[in-house]
């Protein structure tokens, strides 16, 4: 088969042993690669209601078709688990320079299961698979890992995946790191390796993909490239600071959309003290981009003493500038990005870390938590030097850390007194830096979303309340009209659908939204790799597809309708600031999430996918996952 | 009648916008859209507006003295999508 390497390595830690299944062509075009494979064999696999730590949970590293070729935003990878925060379906993406390599190992997905009885490595190669003892590796930063195992094998393009001290300590939500800056970052994957003894996977290789049609994949790739300079408002702006630019962050503090002060307050006076333009003249030292990306998007900061950030791990997004700045209120730069850096070295999810923080601050200044329950360190808003020593203590489990390290949602439970209201998660993944107050219709997403709180998975209101050839890709998707940001009608809902289907098609192929894929480019891109008919039907249908079963996996697990909604706090106004008079209609919200699972196939009040809209995506076999009681 | 316009991030490079906020003079019944292309940005743009704190569609119509703020549309952290 074209494009793929036509093999599934599976790794069963416990009893130590490697074998690899060949899947026919008819499993490639029905999930095609990534997010559908993690969809599929999450459900299919790991078993019912187990821990997220219980052995028999699984990693699943899943690239897609394109992967490998050189074309813009094309290396990266899916990695999907039972999450340790929500105890339900886990996906995330991330890019770099390993999932090229895993391609030139030769296989489409690896499948990690088990446990190994001590501290162990995954060397996988186009000559050999091998699990391998990483005792001496257990305690070592990303980087630290990343380097030793380059040394012991003597691979110069070893690629890793791996995790820092978080993950070992199961943080629950620590990331799992492509080399040393790009996190699969969201849900917690990085635990779940920690609880499996497993520091890495590394990765290298020479074996290249054959690829039905090579002369269309190079004017594809000449396009795409082409296509940056032809879109210079969004291109530039990501090619010479990345994310998090004044606009982002400023405008977005302006109109109440960055979060502040833990979501209370969203007006943050020190913002433009915290902005990648503020980052990138103090500390900026160039950019640098995934495997084959002519975007470089990815900043390289560098701070002497006594920060000592290292230029190969640190580069903060606009996501890590809001959650560890204007949500813990610090506007000090250099400990921004020194706690950036240390999330990357640790390996933790640089949002869920920030927000948690801010509600550990948030119960301190609200007498929850005393500074005899936080080891005396004073946890107020806009203790720069608290919040770094925190990040510390968190991903060491150490003294208030150790409740922060189980992430907002069971931290709340424990403390008790009122820390519920003050908890921003959605079934326990904490809030992106996107209010929903601003961003209603991707607040829906945030609550509905077999992975939750993910702002990639659904359209930024804002960004499609007008005319554009934004919304007119949506437009021959199912959107039908442009609408007010704070509109949350069937027809924004139609547009929602849009993008998340849209979206998790792109999470399967999988590449990057930061490159300007339109979908028959895409679904162009599939054909000519694969030799398929491919057609945006397919495509389509792919992410509807992935939606229903992650929405069976969580359904099986326990994870109902009743929990598809938004932290309290969004239904009233903030402190001030411009959302000082709003908030979200709970009622309105509802009905919302009601068209949504509509529009969907779902049941419009249970959320349950209906056994016709199951057969329709050629998953009746997923029903039998379905509760009974459904 | 005057408003006040502020422009951010890649916006600044419009022709008659700049680092600072510039006072631009439009007629009574002007709208968003007016000032904004008077200021020279496309209609093909991702753009939001806000004023006072409140986001504005293209056709708010304007007050004297109104400041507007005129940015890339707010995306995924990079302001704007790609199209």
């Amino acid at each position: 088969m074209r494009g793929a390497a036509g093999k599934i390595l599976r790794a069963d830690l416990t009893t130590r042993t490697i074998n690899v299944d060949r899947p026919d062509e008819r499993f490639y075009r029905t999930y095609l690669g990534g997010a559908g494979f993690v969809s599929y064999f999450l459900l299919k696999e790991v078993p019912r209601r187990i821990d997220a730590f219980n052995p028999r949970n699984k990693l699943i590293f899943a690239i897609g078709p394109l992967t490998g070729l050189p074309l813009p935003g094309a290396s990266r990878s899916c990695l999907g688990t039972k999450s340790p925060l929500t105890g339900g379906y886990s996906k995330s993406e991330a890019g770099g320079f390993f999932p090229m390599a895993l391609k030139k190992a030769g296989y489409d997905a690896v499948i990690v299961e088990g446990r190994a009885d001590a501290p162990v490595y995954l060397l996988v190669t186009d000559q050999r698979v091998e699990i391998r003892d990483a005792g001496r590796l257990w305690g070592k930063t990303i980087l630290e890992t990343r380097d030793a195992i380059a040394g012991e094998t003597g691979e110069k393009q070893i690629r890793t995946a791996g995790i820092g001290p978080a993950g070992e300590n199961r943080v629950r939500f620590a990331s799992v790191m492509n080399d040393a800056k790009d996190a699969h970052g969201r849900g917690g994957a990085g635990a779940v390796m920690g609880s499996k003894n497993l520091k890495a996977i590394a990765v290298a290789g020479r074996w290249n993909p054959d690829v039905a049609d090579p002369v269309k994949i190079h004017e594809l790739a000449a396009t795409m490239n082409k296509s940056f300079y032809d879109n210079p408002l969004f291109v530039k702006a990501l090619h010479d600071i990345g994310t998090g630019g004044e606009a982002a962050m400023v405008a977005g503090n302006e109109v109440g959309n960055l979060p502040s002060h833990n979501f209370a307050v969203n007006s943050f006076d020190g913002v433009k003290k915290i902005t990648a333009d503020a980052a990138m003249a103090a500390y900026g030292k160039g950019m640098e981009g995934c495997a084959a990306c002519g975007v470089r998007c990815k900043k390289v900061i560098e701070i002497d003493a006594p920060w000592h950030v290292n230029k190969r791990t640190s580069g903060a997004e606009y996501e890590t500038l809001g959650a560890l700045g204007a949500v813990c209120g610090v506007d000090d730069l250099a400990h921004v990005l020194k706690a950036s850096d240390l999330a990357n070295q640790y390996g933790m999810d640089t949002l869920s870390l920030g927000v948690s923080i801010g509600f550990g601050m948030e119960c301190f200044e609200s007498g929850i938590l005393t500074p005899r329950d936080t080891g005396g360190v004073d946890l107020r808003f806009g203790n720069a030097e608290a919040m770094l020593q925190v990040v510390e203590m968190i991903a060491r489990r150490q003294g208030i850390g150790d409740i922060l390290a189980e992430g907002t949602k069971r931290a709340a439970a424990r403390l008790g007194r009122g820390a519920e209201a003050l908890a921003m998660h959605v079934k326990g993944v904490e809030l992106p830096m996107h209010d929903p107050r601003v961003k209603p219709g991707l607040g829906v997403i945030y609550a509905v979303e077999a992975q939750p709180a993910d702002h990639m998975a659904g359209m930024h209101d804002t960004a499609i309340s007008r005319e554009s050839p934004s919304f007119e890709q949506l437009r021959g998707m199912g959107a039908t009209v442009p609408l007010p940001a704070s509109d949350l009608s069937d027809d924004k809902m139609r547009a929602q659908k849009a993008a998340h289907v849209w979206r998790l098609f792109l999470d399967s192929a999988v590449c990057c939204m930061f490159v300007p894929w339109d979908l028959d480019q895409l679904v162009e891109g599939v054909r000519a790799v694969t030799g398929w008919t491919y057609t945006a039907h397919e495509a389509l249908k792919l992410g509807e597809r992935i939606a229903a079963l992650g929405r069976v996996f969580n359904l099986r697990e326990g994870i109902t309708a009743a929990q598809d909604s938004l932290p309290k706090r969004m239904f009233g106004p903030t402190r001030r600031g411009a959302l000082r008079n709003a908030g979200l209609d709970e009622e309105t919200f509802r009905r919302a999430v009601s068209a949504f699972y509509g529009i969907m196939g779902w049941d419009m009040e249970t959320g349950v996918p209906t056994r016709g809209t199951l057969l329709d995506l050629d998953i009746a076999w997923a029903a039998e996952q379905l509760p009974t009681a459904l | 009648m005057r408003v006040a316009v502020r422009v951010m991030g890649s916006f600044r490079n419009a022709p008659r916008a700049g680092e600072r906020s510039i006072v631009v003079k439009v007629i009574h019944g002007s709208r968003v859209a007016d000032v904004r292309r008077a200021v020279g940005i496309g209609d093909d743009e991702s753009w939001n507006t806000s004023i006072a704190g409140q986001l504005v569609e293209a056709e708010h119509m304007l007050q004297d003295g109104d400041a507007l703020f005129v940015f890339a549309a707010l995306a995924d952290g990079a302001s704007s999508l790609p199209e």
